[in-house]
């Protein structure tokens, strides 16, 4: 096996994961590992921007900033890290700017700003222009520039590596093993500092926004590496994924004034926040589309509603989301200036995941134990920002501020550590070296496509918009049974080289895997909280319930612990848009 | 449900002396892509069809391909819009396979870094605030920051087929991006990287990459505009 | 990276190849105004002999001569780089179109420089 040896080894080559190689970089020999080249990655999905209290159109201030991002959160977020995320948000922007990211101008010639769900000017009151944007192709345009930086400065890119094993070993992390897709063959990552940034989960769901990708593989290395993932019932839903295929329609058309329009023509977000209408937050909207659709006002009774875009007009459509109209022609084949376009709530963003500090480092207990050389940050990582529901336009940030911020804990860490490398503990490599030979080896009679589409028709139903103790006792039953089934699959392909079936096999493993606690700790949660709503229990229970979720994974099943939300200036209210 | 028939490029250059074809029978529900489509066969039918694919939406640019004879995403290929029958799937052309429909594209990714991809800057931007850049002077970036870098432009170019050095399309057109970013200082070192014959004057406005842009970009174009750069500046 | 071709660059050939393209457009509509339109009379031979034994149309056609030539020649070579990649042939393929356009300049040389009243 061969052993590649660096100071830090990031795993994921998103915003976050790029944003902290960057960090570290100029300082230590940094090496990123990604599944796909660089750019594939689905940060490059993200289109409506990313948010930071410039004020370059209107009045703005971080605490305005920091009091939605709470209020969004439904008050689990972690009020420390948030504030930091509103406070170092114009910081990272500007960054950005500098390092050559194409956002749209006003006439003055500055960062331009669009209004988004769920953030407003002067504590809560009226529509805030916040999020920095290039017309619809924020996260692209940010993407493509950070991995244009990481070439200019020689960061050591291994693309099309598929990380299969964390070693960690007494609360140290000694890197990560990997398989070479094209060639095949395991590669041992061995370092200093390891990040993993790899992104979100949603391909857990039938209809979802995310690529295929998205399968959550750092959440169960981490799971399986005996470490604990933090509020991972709290799964975002966003109200306009393309009706059947998920494809996100950005909130950006929303943000520039669209209308949702149910199957009796009413803008039905009269109903449900008669003050912020479309620019409710996503948990909220979400929650009304699928009451609309459940009680029959889906357009002609169908599961879906519209969202209208014709009285912007074809110049402002053309202007600011053109992206959008790009997408609902090629995909639902409606062109948006003439035609609402059909949409249905779509798995859209994990606000749960591996819990880190406010320097990306992960932590290990309920006591805030960290692991020594283990960071996290993006979607991946649960600091907390998003708390139960997180508003568009902060994951972009997230994984700009945490990905810098991890990067420059790392580069510190690093730095202190000296020169030795620790060595790697004995058959650090075995587990991924099992896990190749099983998957390979087995001749069971389970097949892929069976296994992964029950889980995620499973999913989308039970543990969907809306839950009850019924619905996701039901998917946890299914999840096990699954589990099970999982242990006699096997593939067709047993080549070495650029071998997909197998790398779906192992991500249908991590599917399986980090499913579990998002059920559990649903089922637990005896209320209703951001995106975790339960039918059965409707009300926010902040007596019992104003915790972060831990889980672990052991022999007898998913462990739960919790620890307290830190609270240092908002303390919790009702939350009425 | 509808079935159409795929005939599909099959090669692994580690185990087959040479590439064929094979063909399958899929059902294609209204709105399926050619996507959807590859999608069905490796996981009903054979699980060793290979071929790259992550965003599903034309964004990430993985699943750049030949599809009846003209490069385009698969996953924006609707199946109902390609007439010939079989459709023939094959990998992008003149970049070497790895497996099936997967192609080896570090060498387009190299071309791209000979061109300095990145914001050169020798003034430094200010501290706490952006640098301005008036919306004119913005828009000419659009139409070159869109580029999600498929390279299904570059595979589609005559002249990249007949001169393997050439720069190609996509590499072009993001010089062309920071070349006319009015914050970049480093237009000289670029321009002196594309005034060469394997960079800008290769290109014989064939056109090809323009018909194969999934995004609609037009890198002809933008390689037309960085010829006149280059002659108003020597001439 | 290596080079093949004409020396280095392309810059001088892409501007030339427009440049005389322009010209012989303006050379050509002046040939064919005075040849074919408005010939003083029909045209004969003893005209044509008359307006070529003066140096500034000898002038004329050796431009256009050499103009045309460089502009086709080019055109071809510019084709054949799009299907010949093998270097041995490309160099093969630009001696014969040199050599060629060597030999057609010499004959229409030796055709317009002699002429005589």
């Amino acid at each position: 096996m061969i052993i590649h040896r660096h100071d830090v080894v990031v795993v994921g080559a998103g915003l976050a994961g790029l944003y902290a190689a960057l960090m570290t970089s100029d300082k230590v020999d940094t090496a990123v590992v990604s599944k796909v080249y660089p750019t594939r990655s689905h940060s490059g999905a993200a289109q409506g921007g990313c948010a930071a209290s410039l004020g370059n159109e209107v009045e703005d201030h971080w605490e305005w900033h920091f009091y939605d991002t709470v209020r969004g959160s439904d008050f689990l977020g972690d009020q420390d890290a948030q504030e930091i995320l509103v406070k170092e948000a114009p910081l990272v922007i500007y960054e950005c700017e500098h390092m050559g990211v194409p956002f749209s101008r006003t006439p003055e010639g500055k960062i331009a700003q669009r209004p988004f769900g769920g953030h407003f000017g002067n504590f809560g009151k009226t529509p805030m222009r916040r999020s920095c944007y290039a017309a619809d192709r924020t996260g692209h345009a940010q993407l493509h520039t950070l991995f244009e930086q990481c070439l200019k400065r020689g960061v050591r890119l291994y693309n099309e590596f598929f990380l299969l094993h964390l070693i960690v070993r007494d609360d140290r992390c000694y890197g990560g093993v990997a398989w070479d897709l094209r060639h095949g063959g395991l590669h041992c990552f061995h370092a200093k500092a390891v990040m993993l940034a790899t992104g979100g989960y949603a391909r857990a769901w039938k209809i979802t926004t995310n690529s295929m990708s998205n399968t959550g593989d750092g959440l169960s290395l981490v799971l399986r590496a005996g470490l604990p993932l933090e509020d991972m019932e709290f799964v975002q839903f966003h109200p306009t994924g393309l009706y059947r295929s998920g494809i996100l329609v950005s909130e950006a058309a929303r943000g520039e004034g669209g209308y949702l329009i149910n199957g009796k023509g009413e803008r039905f977000m009269e109903r449900y926040a008669p003050e912020k209408m479309e620019l409710a937050p996503r948990d909220v909207i979400s929650r009304s589309e699928q009451t609309e659709i459940d009680e029959g006002r889906g357009i002609n009774g169908e599961a879906y509603v519209h969202l209208d875009l014709r009285h912007l007009g074809r110049e402002a459509i053309m202007e600011k989301l053109p992206q959008i109209h790009e997408l609902a022609w090629k995909f639902a084949g409606v062109d948006c200036i003439e035609e609402p376009i059909p949409i249905q709530p779509s798995a859209h963003y994990a606000m749960g995941g591996i819990p880190t500090d406010v320097h990306g480092q992960v932590l290990k207990d309920e006591k805030k134990t960290p692991v020594v050389g283990l960071y996290a940050a993006g979607e991946c990582a649960c600091v907390s920002n998003h708390g139960a529901n997180r508003l568009g336009t902060n994951s972009t940030l997230d994984c700009c501020v945490y990905g810098r911020r991890s990067g420059i804990a790392m580069a510190k860490f690093v730095a202190e550590e000296g020169e030795l490398l620790p060595d790697l503990p004995e058959g650090a490599a075995e587990p991924a070296r099992e896990l190749v030979t099983r998957i390979f080896k087995s001749k069971g009679k389970e097949r892929m496509v069976e296994i992964r589409e029950q889980l995620r028709e499973t999913m989308t139903e039970n543990m969907g918009v809306f839950r009850t103790e019924d619905s996701m006792s039901k998917a946890l039953r299914v999840v096990k049974e699954l589990q099970e089934r999982y242990k006699e699959l096997s593939i067709q392909d047993k080549s070495q080289q650029f071998n997909t079936e197998f790398m779906e096999a192992v991500e249908l493993g991590y599917l399986l895997d980090f499913v579990e606690p998002i059920i559990v700790g649903g089922l637990a949660r005896k209320e209703s909280r951001g995106a975790h709503f339960r039918k059965d229990f409707p009300q926010r229970d902040d007596k019992n319930w104003l915790k972060h979720t831990l889980a672990w994974k052991t022999e007898e099943g998913i462990r739960l612990g919790y620890k307290p939300v830190v609270i240092t200036r908002f303390p919790p209210e009702e939350r009425k848009y | 449900m509808p079935t159409r028939r795929f005939k599909i490029f099959r090669y692994n250059p580690h185990t087959d002396e040479r590439p064929r074809y094979q063909e399958y029978e899929v059902q294609v529900p209204t709105g399926s892509t050619v996507l959807d489509a590859l999608n069905e066969i490796k996981w009903t039918q054979d699980g060793t069809l290979t071929y790259r694919r992550s965003c599903r939406h034309g964004i990430c640019g993985s699943c750049a391909m030949t599809i009846n004879g003209a490069n385009m995403l698969a996953c924006e290929a609707q199946v109902h819009t390609l007439k010939r029958d079989p459709i023939v799937v094959e990998p992008l052309r003149s970049f070497p396979v790895i497996k099936d429909l997967v192609v080896d594209m570090d060498g387009f990714f190299d071309k791209l870094l000979l061109v300095k991809p990145y914001l050169i800057v020798k003034t430094p931007p200010p501290t706490d605030k952006e640098r301005y850049q008036s919306p004119e002077d913005r828009k000419l970036l659009d139409g070159a920051y869109e580029c999600i870098l498929c390279g299904a432009c570059t595979s589609s170019c005559p002249s990249f087929w007949a001169d393997k050095e050439f720069l190609g399309p996509a590499a072009l057109l993001k010089a062309y991006r920071f070349i006319f970013d009015t914050r970049d200082e480093g237009v000289q070192e670029r321009l002196d990287v594309l005034d060469n014959k394997h960079g800008l004057w290769r290109c014989h406005t064939i056109f090809n990459c323009v018909e194969a842009c999934p995004k609609g970009l037009n890198p002809t174009w933008a390689i037309g505009e960085l010829k006149k750069k280059v002659i108003s500046e020597k001439f | 990276m290596r080079d093949y071709g004409f020396g280095s660059g392309g810059a001088f050939h892409w501007f030339l190849q427009r440049v005389s393209g322009v010209v012989l457009f303006i050379l050509l509509l002046v040939h064919f105004l005075t040849t074919h339109y408005f010939p003083v009379g029909d045209i004969t031979y003893q005209k044509v002999l008359a307006r070529l034994s003066q140096p500034g149309w000898k002038l004329f056609y050796m431009v256009f001569i050499a103009l045309g030539l460089y502009h086709g020649i080019n055109g071809i070579w510019i084709i054949a780089q799009d299907y010949v990649a093998r270097s041995s042939w490309r160099f093969i393929i630009l001696g014969l179109l040199m050599v060629a356009g060597l030999i057609l300049f010499m004959l229409g040389s030796i055709t317009v420089i002699p002429f005589k009243a």
